[in-house]
């Protein structure tokens, strides 16, 4: 499976986001990216305590949270998990999230490459995603 | 939560005033900055990361024309925020944009909110700017019609009190200084809605066309009434009532002069239960009754005496009461003059009168361009009594609304 194939919710939300294609707005989505990469694993592990500890209107808000920085950026995977997991945390069901930290870390490390040859592309001047014909 | 506000200056460094501002709350940065990406150089972008500091930037940065609001927060939610922001700036024109697609969101994003847009994240830039455009257009159309209506409104007023002025001099002098001296009051009080107060002090007066003019003179002069007279003028604020009472936006004053109404023959108050029109009718009763103690030759002093040993007047209106005249009766001396000799600004101190008695311009009122024309229509056609008095503005003194 290619790394394009794996990330169309990445490529289609970056292609939406640029507007001009200059520089200054290339720059504003690394930007973005880095804040995100960044910032994700933080919540990821506050979710994670959040998630062991038992308390499901904590667990509930870091996963609303990070949810909500995931699908920003088109970052499906994470978003559908942060949303089960929410939606368990609202039911009183927490215990059967159990097992999502870890789907979910595998889904950022996995993230993180996409982004990496989107950027990658995005810098050589290669399309985003193919144009409709 | 952070309440802090950031103001996104992107890309292009000078707005006018004419550019139309927008809201973003989210409490998740990045979000926030996507948006205001997504969004180009067409708008002034203010953000806030929750609710409160939402409303905070609505009454310190604004006027906004729309409000974009993520749904799950903490402390105020999205929907609860968008309520606040229907009843505070319902100008705003309000869209939710949530993760939540859920029925149960939309129901009350509608009910309670009454937004305009539901967009599902992450919004596409296409829609975005879309449903950004149409929203801009929306505020247009509402910011207009409340234009209108206000025009329509205030012109309306204008010329029915214009009508109480050519029907009776006498009434709409005094309806003036009754509003002046609500106006005073008011700003003394520091209260608000001073505008709908004034209107209703003018307002109270307009039943005085249904007075014989003797009754009429009595009123002005503040002399005693015998029962049937009495009743004539106790009917005067439901006849107001009645004239305005199905004028839109009006609603209040219509409630402040009906609020002055004796209850059941008896000089108490109709009850009513806002605490601006019960402030609002103390303020007017206390400034109608001040008027006529002054009207009847009562110097100021003695009459603030004689009010508060009347029991019901508010306590904090009779101190105003106090405040105010102790300035403006040092301010004010009245002067003689011809009248070709009276000047815009100055204040009539007393009536002016034709020689066979009829008051042609009554006491209180200022003097405008308009009014000098008329003195000078009214010298082509009966003998005026000269010299009249008038007081000189003192050009050190706080400008009082007209």
């Amino acid at each position: 499976m290619t790394a394009r194939g794996t990330a169309p919710g990445i490529r289609a939300r970056i292609a939406d986001l640029l507007v001009d294609g200059d520089e200054r707005e290339i720059a504003f989505i690394e930007r973005l990216v880095a804040s995100f990469l960044e910032r994700a694993p933080v919540m990821l592990a506050d979710l994670d305590a959040a998630i062991a500890a038992g308390d499901s209107a904590v667990a509930a808000h870091r996963a609303h949270a990070l949810k909500g920085a995931a699908a920003n950026l088109g970052v499906s995977g994470v978003a559908g998990l942060c949303a089960e997991a929410e939606r368990l945390a609202d039911a009183g069901r927490l215990g059967e999230a159990l097992g999502h930290p870890g789907l979910l870390r595998s889904a950022l490390a996995e993230a993180g490459d996409r982004f990496t040859e989107v950027l990658g592309d995005l810098r050589s001047g290669l399309p985003i995603v193919p144009r409709p014909a | 939560m952070s309440n802090e506000l950031n103001e996104l200056w992107r890309r292009r460094s000078v707005f006018t005033s004419e550019t139309p501002s927008i809201l973003l709350v989210d409490d998740e940065p990045t979000v926030l900055e996507t948006l205001g990406h997504q969004l180009g150089t067409d708008y002034r972008v203010v953000t806030a990361t929750d609710g409160h500091g939402a409303l905070e930037a609505l009454d310190r940065q604004g006027p906004f024309a729309v409000v974009i609001s993520d749904m799950r927060m903490p402390d105020m939610d999205g929907i609860e925020l968008l309520g606040h922001v229907r009843l505070k700036h319902p100008g705003v024109t309000r869209i939710l944009h949530t993760a939540q697609g859920d029925l149960a969101s939309a129901i009350s994003a509608i009910n309670t909110g009454q937004v305009f847009r539901f967009l599902c994240k992450p919004c596409p830039t296409r829609e975005l700017r879309d449903t950004v455009r149409d929203a801009m257009e929306q505020h247009r159309l509402v910011a207009a019609e409340r234009e209108i209506l206000d025009k329509t409104l205030r012109t309306s007023l204008q010329a029915l009190f214009g009508c109480l002025e050519l029907a009776s001099p006498q009434a709409f002098a005094r309806a003036g200084r009754i509003r002046d001296l609500v106006g005073a009051l008011c700003r003394e009080l520091g209260l608000d809605n001073v505008w709908e107060i004034e209107v209703a002090a003018m307002a109270s007066q307009l039943g005085a066309v249904t007075l014989p003019p003797s009754v009429l003179e009595k009123l002005d002069r503040g002399l005693p009434l015998p029962d049937d007279e009495q009743r004539m003028i106790d009917a005067m604020p439901g006849i107001a009532a009645r004239l305005l009472g199905e004028v839109p936006m009006l609603e209040d004053v219509v409630e402040i002069v009906r609020g002055l109404r004796p209850a059941g023959g008896q000089h108490t108050l109709v009850a009513v239960d806002k605490p601006m029109v019960t402030m609002a009718v103390g303020v007017l009763r206390a400034a109608i009754e001040f008027e006529s103690f002054i009207s009847r030759g009562v110097t100021a002093e003695n009459a603030i005496v004689a009010m508060g040993g009347q029991g019901d007047h508010e306590v904090a209106a009779l101190a105003a009461l106090r405040r105010i005249r102790g300035i403006t009766t040092e301010q004010e001396e009245a002067r003689a003059f011809r009248v070709g000799e009276l000047e815009v600004g100055m204040r009539i101190a007393e009536d002016i009168v034709a020689v066979n008695g009829l008051v042609l311009i009554g006491r209180g009122i200022t003097v405008t361009e308009m009014l000098l024309d008329r003195l000078t229509n009214y010298k082509h056609i009966v003998e005026l009594v000269e010299p009249v008095w008038a007081v000189v503005p003192d050009p050190a003194a706080p400008a009082v609304a007209a």
